[in-house]
């Protein structure tokens, strides 16, 4: 399967909730195979999955993914045909054991033929460290497996395009590290939108950064370009430098700061996460002593 | 269905064509419905406690030698089970599996599923239909073997008379189980506030019980969705001159306008779905004249 060099188009998408404008003109198109949304909470990041999810729909605007416009009803068929949408906070049905949920998932997903529905179910689980787990009642689950679960559910079949909320929430560092294991071998040549707040986990598995904030873009690039902004703008300090935009304590007891550095500070390689955070323009915090 | 792929292993896909004869979405997930709501608690739970006492009740209306496993007794166990209290815990059982995915937040990642909200709804009501209405089926079917041909009630001061049972009485039973299976469905998608599952099960107790506690010769009673049953009703005037056969149309046409009207909550394709209860609505009405007494 190969999907379109732009899997996701979005122009101009606005949605409203009551008063609240979740989404103001979000724009962009997609070239990556894996693309991290950023942005800090009410940006509109889930608004904006659940559009491309097939899940709401925009009050002005449009959105393609893999070519077909949900808007329209065959093309929205098809597009969940061919997608793997995973939620924020996925429920599970009472008394369903984790191959029961994943089984009822897959014949909402059209495996009719039982025997290749089963052997598909159990791959995914196995794909997600859960085969021992598999007769175990869900509610009895942890709260990590529970998110396994789910994601096992949005892996079954051919998916040319996960949509993926803050898949990591709730994972341990171990799971995350088998989370992005998964995602990389899965990836391939699919397209892959996830939304998180782990700038480390965007670093790791994203070949493409969308930022929002505020209902609308403010950066799309790859990783290196987001944390290239703060290039030369990061530097230690013994002291907290209050003219820094950000400042922390680190381990050793120095101080990071992130912004416009004082004449004659060492400057020092930033991550995607200084980029991110000079972005959005976080002001000063304080730092406990 | 030429995208979904057969896995043989955790890193290899094949492309995987459907075969000839392959079940279809609709039969496959009905029969996992039906699986859901027989094994559903509130089907387990009062089946049992009913079983119980009508087993209790049995034995001490059953004396005069016979006992609890005389056919007599057996047969109005059975027939009692099937139609005094698995329409309403079919009710019950089918708005439990029609909320549960909203309930339990699974909706979230249901809903961008190929299978939409519609065809999962006409499902549960195919799953009634393999499911409880087939083991009502079932149970009125041992109700009528084991009453046999006039066989008289178990007790002298019994006034009502078991048996003989035509098919005609026999598909009334399983026809009021899906009836109030597919009623459960659609008082979960008109209603969907916490305490419609309370508020259906009163409104559908309370308007049958409305219907059917006048005389027996009035016309209200053949509007109930319930059995027209001669020795369920315990008068022979009040089947007499009605038309069993037209009532169990009756019923069967309030299924069908029951499952147009849960169709009709999806915004899709409402014309197909208008014109198909505009279809069922005048069957319902049909049949509802066709079946009165009016020439009594």
């Amino acid at each position: 399967m190969t999907t379109s060099p732009s899997a996701l188009v979005a122009d101009g998408l606005t949605k409203s909730f009551a008063r609240h404008r979740a989404l103001r003109g979000v724009t962009f198109t997609s070239k990556g195979n894996t693309v991290g949304l950023l942005g800090p909470n009410g940006a509109g990041k889930t608004t904006l999955l659940r559009i491309i999810g097939t899940v709401l729909a925009p009050d002005g605007g449009s959105v393609r993914a893999l070519g077909r416009d949900p808007a329209n009803a065959d093309d929205r068929l098809e597009l969940r045909r061919r997608l793997g949408y995973l939620p924020q906070e996925p429920g599970f049905q009472r008394g369903f054991s984790a191959f029961e949920f994943v089984d009822y998932v897959a014949i909402l997903k059209e495996w009719t033929q039982r025997r290749a529905r089963h052997d598909e179910v159990r791959r995914v689980l196995a794909l997600v460290d859960l085969s021992a787990e598999s007769g175990r009642k869900i509610r009895r689950l942890s709260g990590g497996m529970r998110r396994r679960v789910a994601l096992a559910a949005v892996l079954l079949g051919d998916r040319a395009l996960l949509v993926l909320d803050e898949p990591t929430v709730g994972l341990d560092p171990e799971q995350r590290l088998r989370f992005r294991d998964i995602l990389s071998r899965v990836g391939g040549d699919r397209t892959v939108l996830l939304s998180t707040h782990q700038t480390e986990d965007v670093a790791a598995m994203c070949d493409e950064v969308v930022v929002l904030h505020e209902g609308a873009v403010r950066f799309q690039g790859p990783p290196a370009s987001l944390a290239a902004l703060a290039e030369g703008r990061v530097w230690f300090a013994d002291e907290r430098d209050p003219a820094a935009q950000l400042s922390w304590r680190a381990g050793d007891g120095r101080h990071r700061h992130v912004g416009d550095p004082p004449a004659g500070a060492t400057t020092e390689a930033p991550t995607l996460e200084d980029g991110y955070l000079l972005l959005l323009g976080a002001p000063a915090q304080a730092v406990p002593a | 269905m030429t995208t979904e792929v057969l896995v043989v292993d955790s890193h290899r896909w094949l492309p995987w064509q459907p075969t000839r004869g392959e079940p279809g979405v609709l039969g496959v997930l009905a029969v996992r419905e039906a699986r859901r709501i027989l094994t559903s608690p509130a089907i387990l739970l009062m089946a049992g406690v009913v079983v119980l006492i009508l087993g209790l009740d049995s034995a001490t209306l059953g004396d005069n030698g016979r006992g609890l496993f005389h056919r007599a007794a057996l047969a109005e166990m059975l027939a009692t089970v099937g139609i005094l209290y698995f329409g309403p815990i079919t009710f019950v059982a089918t708005h439990l599996a029609a909320t549960s995915a909203a309930r339990s937040g699974s909706n979230r990642l249901l809903v961008a599923a190929p299978v939409g909200q519609r065809r999962r709804d006409l499902a549960l009501c195919l799953g009634v239909l393999v499911g409880p209405a087939a083991l009502a089926l079932a149970l009125a079917m041992a109700a009528a073997a084991a009453a046999g041909a006039g066989h008289q009630a178990p007790s002298a001061n019994w006034t009502w008379i078991v048996g003989p049972w035509t098919w005609i009485d026999v598909l009334q039973v399983p026809a009021i189980v899906l009836g109030a299976g597919i009623l459960g469905v659609v008082v979960a998608r008109w209603l969907p506030y916490p305490g419609s599952l309370l508020f259906g099960f009163v409104g559908m107790i309370l308007g049958t019980i409305a219907l059917l506690s006048t005389s027996p010769t009035a016309l209200r009673p053949w509007f109930a969705p319930w059995v027209s049953i001669q020795w369920w009703s315990g008068d022979a005037a009040w089947t007499a001159h009605g038309s069993q056969a037209w009532h169990l149309a009756y019923l069967l046409g309030l299924s069908g306008f029951g499952v147009c009207a849960i169709a009709l909550r999806q915004a899709e394709s409402r014309r197909r779905w208008i014109a198909l209860g505009g279809i069922a609505l005048t069957a319902v009405l049909s049949t509802g004249w066709l079946q009165l007494p009016l020439g009594a």
